[in-house]
């Protein structure tokens, strides 16, 4: 098979897997039956089946990760469509994003004793947005050497748990505990599941996918200038 | 191991769904809900 069609095949899976689940999931209807984790599972599955490597995979889905360039400036819009609600909150909205982190960060702290110091403290950008998180831990003297690249893995282990699980139970949780605003709905996804739990929110509706991206976006920039700092210190 | 530490990441990542969202009803109650 050569590169284009290769690339047509991978990305045609991919797709199709996605859209397959997302039927069963609108049909249904049931928290549980989130595309976004099945599709992703059924995925790694064919890749395991087929024997065929995860970068090869990744080169030949380019033109889906190319996309998610767009998606993430779309995200802009509705912020910009609900500027002055949230200028007129913006306190409100820094405090929560700060807390937000320093809860996130002390709560894998907390695990310490269980995983192990190095474990803990490498899991807590785990609510960063991926990019972003991989360079935190750098910055913290974390993942610099050859042998910390375990200490990545559990880290991308952390991002995709914050991530899936958002978009599978964020919302079921959310309203089980009372969480009701979706301003505040979008913030919790935003804050704690980055984009995963951006997109989600989005299917919600527009206000709590507006507040989410915005709770992704200054999480990152917050957490990205704040925890590098923290973890030299600890 | 990897079971307990998935477990206690998710537990992490509700705990933090809750107590973001349940700050920002708070702080958030008093202006309008949307323009």
């Amino acid at each position: 098979m050569n590169e284009l069609l290769t690339t047509v095949f991978w990305s045609t899976v991919t797709l199709t897997v996605f859209f397959g689940w997302r039927r069963i999931f609108l049909a249904l209807k049931h928290p549980l039956l989130h595309p976004i984790l099945w599709a992703t599972l059924a995925v790694v599955l064919l890749l395991a089946l087929s024997r065929y490597p995860v970068t090869a995979y990744r080169e030949k889905s380019a033109p889906l990760v190319w996309l998610l360039g767009p998606a993430v400036v779309a995200m802009a819009v509705p912020i910009w469509q609900r500027r002055k609600l949230i200028v007129s909150n913006w306190r409100a909205l820094l405090l929560v994003v700060a807390l937000g982190i320093a809860f996130s960060a002390f709560s894998v702290l907390l695990l310490g004793p269980f995983l192990g110091w190095r474990e803990a403290k490498s899991l807590v950008p785990k609510s960063v947005t991926a990019p972003v998180a991989l360079g935190i831990i750098r910055e913290g003297s974390l993942g610099r050497a050859p042998q910390d690249q375990l200490i990545e893995s559990k880290l991308a282990l952390g991002i995709m748990v914050s991530a899936l699980s958002g978009a599978v139970l964020g919302p079921v949780v959310l309203q089980f505990t009372g969480v009701r605003d979706r301003r505040a709905v979008g913030l919790a996804l935003g804050c704690a599941s980055h984009g995963v739990g951006t997109a989600r929110a989005f299917e919600i509706d527009s206000t709590a996918g507006a507040f989410a991206s915005l709770g992704m976006s200054l999480t990152a920039i917050c957490a990205g200038f704040v925890l590098p700092w923290v973890l030299r210190l600890i | 191991m990897s079971w307990v530490l998935l477990g206690t990441l998710l537990v992490a990542t509700a705990t933090l769904w809750v107590f973001v969202g349940h700050l920002a009803q708070r702080l958030l109650r008093r202006s309008p809900q949307d323009e």
